[in-house]
């Protein structure tokens, strides 16, 4: 009976320390925002046409201008989830063909560091990258998908759960 | 000039190319990709069979030169079979496999001036880039070699063409429509150097993708004059889809061929000999590393002398990460020439792409 007892109450500590964990933890990235280049014409995009690009199946962007396509590596795997429906190896599997049989498209330069993303978005005038919403800054523009921006309801990239309170649009 | 001198200046040219570049980023004008692979393989079908062999079958270096946002260079050069040319042996084979000029008026509208794969059928354009495939062996109907004429084997239609592309894609209704046609030279002695004889080879390859569904459909057609053999026309006709449903993927072709009969002296009858051929494959993918497939291929070599083959793969490709890729296959074939022949073959192999 008293082993029993033992067993639970560890079973019981171990779930709390998860637990515990688990909020202090908090989420690994803030919530996504598509960024182009300060100039761009773009104030929004469609999710079909993200998806689109980051497929390679158009090397343009609304505006006319040939796209150069960024990764940000950190939040690959919610991006591509989210857009494409698409795990980063199948991603990485399908751009592997499109590269291997002449597809004219690029594939997305990946990228670690979300500073280094902003400088080269705004530097270049083609340039369509993902970034962190906190990371934004004014070098950058930062686009609407389906006519919503970050933090509004329904915006295609949800934000993480411990996220602060809705606070408008940024 | 040499081979070795050959290869010598192709590496020269890209250092150069390098040298005068950033690799990474929008200002990059030179990107570098490749592939490599070794395969193993025995089987029972004769003593040679029966030996274990290795063969370090391809490394490509792929090249791809962005003159501006609407002109590129893309070629690839493959060193197949881990080629030695020197002094004492001529081993392997070092080619170039594709060097085009590639314009771009819109995404609707694009031409590739030069050499460039014959875009026929869900594989031929990859080349053999084996990385992408989830098998070592692709299907011997559509990409393996056949007796064309005597003495004379190949694919039912140029793997390789010289000569003018259009293609684009058009995007409507969320349809995705892609179109590629060319006329080349066709094939022959040096069918990127000269043409054989007055008629080209000509192609057209369409594709379909459908809203709302993980399917591609395809069509291919190709006909030449074949100068290999004896300028005996010879067309083939191609259809394919691919469809992805979760993990599940299923992908099909097949083809039809007209190979043009001649007789004893040679001399073309205008009748034709017709062939068929399919295949489909069934793979799983389990946590995006494990892939377990079954391919079934079916081949009637002339309706006329009922020679079929039947042939059974079972396989296994394991991702060992994004791209390295461990694969393994047992291949059943069923051979029904006169005498009813089975042999089995096992084939391993480890593909990289980088």
């Amino acid at each position: 009976m008293v082993t029993t007892q033992v067993k639970i109450g560890s079973i019981n500590l171990l779930i709390s320390l998860l637990v515990l964990i688990g909020f202090l933890s908090g989420p690994a990235w803030g919530q996504i925002a598509v960024i182009v280049h300060p100039g761009s014409e773009i104030d929004d995009i469609s999710s079909e046409q993200l998806s689109r690009l980051y497929l390679g199946n158009t090397t343009n962007l609304s505006d006319g201008q040939s796209v150069y396509l960024m990764e940000n590596s950190q939040l690959a795997i919610e991006f591509y989830k989210v857009t494409l429906n698409l795990s980063v190896s199948k991603f990485r599997r399908h751009w592997m063909k499109l590269v291997f049989s002449g597809a004219y498209a690029q594939p997305p330069d990946p990228y670690r560091s979300d500073k280094k993303i902003i400088e080269e978005v705004a530097a270049n005038e083609g340039a369509i990258c993902f970034v962190d919403i906190e990371s934004v800054t004014e070098e950058v523009k930062v686009v609407s998908i389906d006519g919503l921006k970050p933090n509004q309801k329904l915006y295609l990239f949800p934000p993480p759960k411990s996220d602060k309170p809705e606070s408008g649009s940024k | 000039m040499s081979t070795n001198k050959e290869c010598a200046i192709f590496i020269l040219v890209i250092c150069f190319f390098l040298c005068g570049t950033d690799i990474h980023g929008e200002n990059s004008k030179l990107r570098m990709y490749g592939f490599f692979d070794m395969e193993a393989e025995v089987s029972n079908k004769d003593q040679a069979g029966k030996i274990w062999t290795f063969d370090q079958h391809h490394f490509n270096l792929i090249s791809i030169y962005k003159i501006d946002q609407d002109f590129r260079i893309y070629s690839e050069v493959e060193y197949e079979h881990g080629p030695s040319h020197n002094d004492r042996d001529i081993t392997g084979k070092i080619y170039l496999a594709k060097a085009y000029l590639e314009y771009r008026y819109s995404d609707a509208l694009k031409l590739k001036f030069g050499k460039f794969l014959t875009p026929f059928g869900i594989y031929n354009e990859r080349h053999d880039a084996t990385p992408t495939f989830l098998t070592t062996k692709l299907p011997h109907v559509l990409y393996g070699k056949h007796e064309l004429a005597p003495g004379v084997s190949g694919r039912y239609y140029a793997k390789i063409s010289t000569g003018i592309q259009v293609l684009g894609q058009i995007y409507s209704n969320k349809w995705e429509i892609g179109y590629k046609a060319f006329i080349s030279n066709g094939r022959g002695a040096k069918p990127s150097e000269v043409d054989d004889n007055p008629n080209k080879g000509v192609g057209v390859r369409l594709t379909l993708e459908p809203p709302n569904i993980d399917l591609k459909l395809g069509a291919s057609f190709y006909s030449d004059r074949n100068g290999l053999s004896h300028n005996a026309r010879q067309e083939s006709f191609g259809t394919d889809f691919e469809i992805d449903y979760g993990n599940l993927h299923f992908e099909g072709e097949a083809l039809w061929v007209n190979l043009e009969k001649y007789d004893s002296s040679f001399v073309l009858t205008g009748t034709m000999n017709r062939e068929f051929g399919n295949y489909f494959l069934v793979a799983y993918t389990i946590k995006d590393r494990l892939t377990p497939m079954v391919r079934y291929e079916y081949q009637n070599h002339g309706f006329e002398y009922d020679e079929t083959e039947r042939l059974v793969l079972l396989g296994l490709n394991y991702a060992v990460n994004e791209r390295v890729f461990f694969k393994n296959e047992f291949h059943i074939q069923n051979l029904h020439k006169g005498d009813n022949s089975r042999h089995i073959m096992y084939v391993t192999s480890i593909a990289v792409a980088f």
